[in-house]
């Protein structure tokens, strides 16, 4: 993305046209990477569209500049390349000050996520990671709100205790297999146990910090507090999921034995995690903060549906990953329209705002239910895979998970509903409220492309569903391989009916999605 | 290899004394208060030196009769020696007038002291390194005082002379114990002898020779817990002459010690054993130490002596036969890169001191880059590097150094040592977030950088980043160079 090099050397005088060609950079970086996925060949289980050149050699090290997609990878680089455009739009007229540092850290940002999810090359995986923290931690700590340096410094030194043991991990992969070749790795790694749980250890930490998972996820609320709008969708709808993608990748994908090893405490944790982040939503008074812990609650939903480790699981997570992404980033979106107007995210100071802006209560309860998992809607799609996953995992064997995880969907749904009527339904407490602007022709523009994808991965997550397919079967018949582990026969062949179960049944649920839609609309 | 060389291979030394003799004649003839003339010869003299030792760059041998090595190795460090004092004199010439102590017998004498580690870098035999070391430190006793009217440089010069006398004495007596159990203080004898019988390198004596030399080296190093000095002495020296010490100082005892350790490669268990314990000191120390520093120079020199830490890291490894080559050229492009961020970042405290070289508290840093955002730029980019953040030089070097510690299968220090860069992100991430993040209350005219100083640090800035992207550029000379040793 060379754009950001472009942004540095126009003056600075020149906002909108600075804004115009980041903005036009962007879209056209998502053009590009929808042609991409219309090429993406989902039946391939490989890597595709591979770019490969030797980058240096270094010392005794050969760092290669490979990149490439599969079916893990290509959601992912899709969803950044579509926030990112929207995100810029959201921050058009909040981002005054340093605009063209603004803009060119936002693009310094998406290239950095996009190296992340696109690198076949650990080093160089290594470095786009780390690299993508330096233009995030100026976002929060230059245009962030009242504790914007505590909560930038925070994040930065979060996430550096967790990677620099994962850059030893690497080393130490390169020591015994001579590659950094993420596509060779996973078919060499054959360690005794005891080394694997180490290595396995320093990967884990670096992602479950990303994730968050739940005892290491102080930093989050913080860091989305304080982030500026635009920051604070880009944190939660694509930096969360470098650690989820992480996890599949590497840590199930290199090292399942350990997986399978730690399988209890990590969906002990995510469990958790999804329990302890709706219980703490529920009783938010910042809205920022409510979204934030929600995100505490869904992510545990991936990494358990990812540690389940078979087809439905693992599909579930990812699409699941997708899903948050859209509508948490898109609940984000809607508190900063809130704030913009109010300049405040406390709850008890709306209340009623349906009757003065009802298009943008339309919208809120549209990205609410995808949020909370209503059928037809994405969320139940990710959340049903994720359950239905856990549910029949040889890998947990213990159906206990699934059930606990379930009852999360509940305080899902109370958290968001509750929230939701304090702000727009009731009267008009705040005289304030009474006058407030409805959604402006921006915001409509950069907020129903997202509310489409809710709808049409909720209606037919197929398109979206087939293009990982063929990855994560391979990927889940080399965990039984290596495991051992005797998946029946009948199982294995629902697991692979499934999503075709699910596109099967949709149809009943999307009308029903779309029943209320219209009612929400009406 | 064992060659006798010609004197004429010495040029290079000669060239460096004689220079330094001609810059004093130079300074005695200038009546006037501009001392430039004396600088710009002494930047002729770095560059004629320089083309010396190209010139000598592919031979290998002995010279004086076996008192001194040279091979590509040495020669490398002497590159360093000599950029750093070129880009040093660059930095001194607008920095001395500006604060009024243009003196020219500072430019003659940093000529002899680099003279000094040309000496330490190539010596073959304990006493010509002991004369080396000596040449080194005596000119830069009186450096640090050049502020003879300022308190904290006078306190800065008077212990840094005794810290220096201690070491001295340790080095001293150490080699004396070491002629006592070997019967010689040439380095290739004392390998003979030890190779001879094991019973030598286990003697109780010669234990106490290895450790009493490496505790020399520990205070010429700054490592903890010999340390003390280092902080008051960095803040009271001029500037440059900090950035000079903080870099050249450290290469050249860098230099000598891993040509001593070489020597001593059958004790190598006993001095692993050492050098490890005084690593994880020294970076926890200095780490530690730097986060509550609120003077930039204090904090970049406990931030010098967790560098030193780490590369005394690349130095255990030393010890392991299957990673020495490695280790030595993980060393030698740490220097190198340390050269650049170092020096850099010392480059920039002293331009953001200001016109009476008073600004270093960290409050002065405050909004700077809406100030002069080129140079809170470059400073971050110094900061970021320091850190040892992807894809700046900074990372290639730790990199390197952590692989070659995983390779001699260390990997508790190697995770101390990750964990210690951990911990520097605070107080370098605090520089960067005072410039951006802090509203500035001081008048941005009080900073003017000259062309010369502000070329500098761009140029060291530029570098950090070519050799984070393209580290082998610099890489393939090193390792060829070890590769021929």
């Amino acid at each position: 993305m060379a754009g950001a090099l472009i942004l540095i050397f126009l003056p600075k005088n020149r906002e909108s046209l600075l804004k115009w060609v980041a903005l036009i950079i962007s879209v056209l970086s998502f053009l590009l990477s929808i042609r991409l996925f219309t090429l993406f060949d989902g039946s391939q289980a490989g890597m595709q569209f591979v770019e490969h050149s030797g980058w240096l050699t270094f010392g005794d090290f050969r760092i290669d500049y490979h990149l490439g997609v599969d079916g893990i990878s290509i959601l992912l680089v899709m969803l950044t390349t579509f926030l990112t455009p929207i995100v810029l739009l959201s921050g058009w007229t909040t981002i005054k000050e340093r605009l063209k540092e603004y803009l060119v850290f936002m693009l310094a940002l998406e290239t950095g996520m996009l190296g992340v999810f696109l690198s076949l090359d650990l080093v160089l995986f290594y470095i786009f990671w780390e690299v993508m923290l330096i233009p995030m931690y100026f976002i929060i700590g230059i245009w962030g709100g009242a504790r914007r340096i505590y909560a930038a410094v925070k994040f930065f030194i979060y996430t550096m205790v967790g990677s620099v043991l994962m850059l030893l991990a690497i080393i130490f992969l390169y020591i015994q297999y001579k590659t950094l070749d993420i596509t060779q790795l996973g078919g060499l790694i054959n360690l005794p146990l005891d080394t694997e749980k180490w290595l396995f250890a320093a990967f884990f930490l670096a992602f479950a910090i990303k994730v968050p998972l739940f005892p290491l996820h102080t930093w989050l609320p913080d860091a989305h507090v304080e982030a500026p709008t635009p920051g604070s969708v880009i944190l939660a709808g694509v930096l969360l999921k470098m650690g989820t993608y992480g996890l599949l990748r590497f840590c199930i994908g290199f090292f399942p034995k350990s997986a399978y090893y730690f399988k209890t405490p990590i969906a002990i944790i995510a469990v958790i995690g999804i329990i302890y982040g709706a219980l703490v939503s529920l009783v938010q008074r910042d809205m920022k903060k409510l979204v934030a812990f929600s995100s505490v609650s869904h992510l545990g939903f991936v990494v358990l549906g990812l540690f389940a480790a078979n087809t439905i699981g693992i599909q579930g997570g990812i699409i699941q990953m997708v899903n948050h992404g859209l509508s948490t980033g898109a609940l984000f979106l809607i508190v900063g329209m809130l704030y913009e107007r109010r300049h405040t995210r406390m709850i008890s100071e709306f209340g009623g705002l349906s009757k003065s802006m009802p298009v943008f209560a339309t919208v809120f309860m549209i990205t609410a239910l995808s949020s909370l998992g209503l059928p037809g809607l994405n969320g139940f799609v990710g959340e049903f895979n994720i359950l239905l996953g856990s549910f029949t995992s040889i890998f947990y064997n213990n159906k206990v998970y699934a059930i606990i995880a379930g009852t999360g969907v509940i305080f899902a749904a109370a958290y968001i509903l509750w929230w939701f009527k304090r702000t727009m339904f009731g009267s008009i407490t705040k005289e304030e409220n009474r006058k407030i602007k409805d959604i402006s022709l921006r915001e409509m523009i950069y907020i129903v492309p997202v509310l489409i994808l809710i709808i049409w991965i909720g209606v037919h997550p197929m398109t979206f569903m087939s293009k990982t397919e063929a990855t994560v079967n391979k990927l889940a018949d080399k965990i039984n391989r290596e495991l051992g582990l005797k998946e029946p026969e009948k199982l294995n062949r629902l697991n692979l009916q499934i999503p075709s179960g699910t596109r099967d049944s949709l149809p009943g649920h999307s009308a029903m999605g779309d029943e209320k839609g219209s009612e929400a609309r009406r | 290899m064992n060659s006798e060389l010609g004197i004429k291979y010495l040029l290079p030394e000669i060239s460096l004394v004689a220079s330094g003799i001609i810059a004093l004649i130079i300074d005695l003839i200038l009546k006037g208060k501009r001392k430039t003339p004396v600088a710009l010869w002494n930047l002729f003299a770095i560059v004629l030196t320089a083309g010396f030792v190209i010139t000598r760059w592919s031979i290998s041998g002995y010279c004086m009769n076996g008192l001194a090595r040279l091979n590509a190795v040495t020669n490398l460090f002497d590159m360093i020696f000599l950029a750093t004092a070129f880009f040093t004199v660059l930095l001194s010439i607008s920095y001395l007038e500006r604060v009024g102590y243009s003196y020219g017998e500072f430019y003659g004498l940093l000529l002899f002291s680099v003279a000094g580690m040309f000496v330490m870098a190539s010596a073959a035999d304990l006493m010509v390194f002991f004369l080396g070391l000596e040449l080194m430190s005596i000119p830069l006793y009186i450096m640090v005082g050049l502020f003879r009217t300022r308190k904290e440089s006078n306190e800065a010069a008077i212990k840094y002379l005794l810290m220096g006398a201690f070491t001295t004495a340790f080095i001293l007596y150490g080699i004396a114990l070491v002629f006592g159990a070997t019967g010689t203080t040439r380095l290739a004898g004392i390998a003979q002898a030890l190779a001879s019988g094991r019973d030598i390198a286990q003697s109780v004596i010669f234990l106490l020779a290895m450790i009493l030399i490496i505790v020399g080296f520990a205070f010429k190093l700054a490592l903890a817990p010999f340390h003390m000095w280092t902080p008051d002495v960095y803040q009271g020296a001029p500037t440059p002459l900090t950035g000079f010490m903080s870099v050249s100082v450290k290469c050249a005892a860098y230099a000598a010690l891993i040509a001593v350790l070489a020597a001593m490669t059958p004790a190598a268990k006993e001095w692993t054993i050492l050098l490890q314990f005084l690593a994880i000191i020294t970076m926890t120390w200095g780490n530690i130490a730097a986060l509550r520093q609120n003077n930039i120079k204090r904090m970049l020199a406990y931030s010098s002596i967790a560098h030193s830490g780490y590369i005394l890291v690349g130095i255990v490894s030393y010890g392991n036969a299957a990673s020495s080559h490695l280790s030595l050229s993980t060393v030698v492009f740490y220097l190198v890169v340390y050269l650049f961020m170092n020096i850099g970042a010392f480059a920039a405290a002293m331009v953001v001191a200001g016109e009476k070289d008073e600004r270093y508290h960290i409050d002065n840093y405050r909004g700077l880059s809406r100030r002069k955002p080129l140079l809170a730029l470059f400073i971050s980019v110094f900061m970021f590097s320091l850190m040892g953040i992807p894809p700046l030089a900074g990372f290639m070097g730790k990199f390197q150094i952590f692989y070659a510690a995983l390779k001699a299968n260390m990997v508790a220090l190697a995770v101390i040592a990750v964990l210690n860069s951990v911990v520097s992100v605070y107080f370098y991430l605090r520089v960067v977030l005072f410039m951006y993040m802090e509203k500035g209350d001081q008048p941005a005219k009080e900073i003017h950088p000259t062309l010369v100083e502000l070329a500098v640090i761009s140029l060291f800035a530029l570098c950090i980043i070519a050799l984070g992207l393209f580290p082998s550029v610099i890489m393939n000379v090193i390792t060829n160079a070890v590769a021929g040793l």
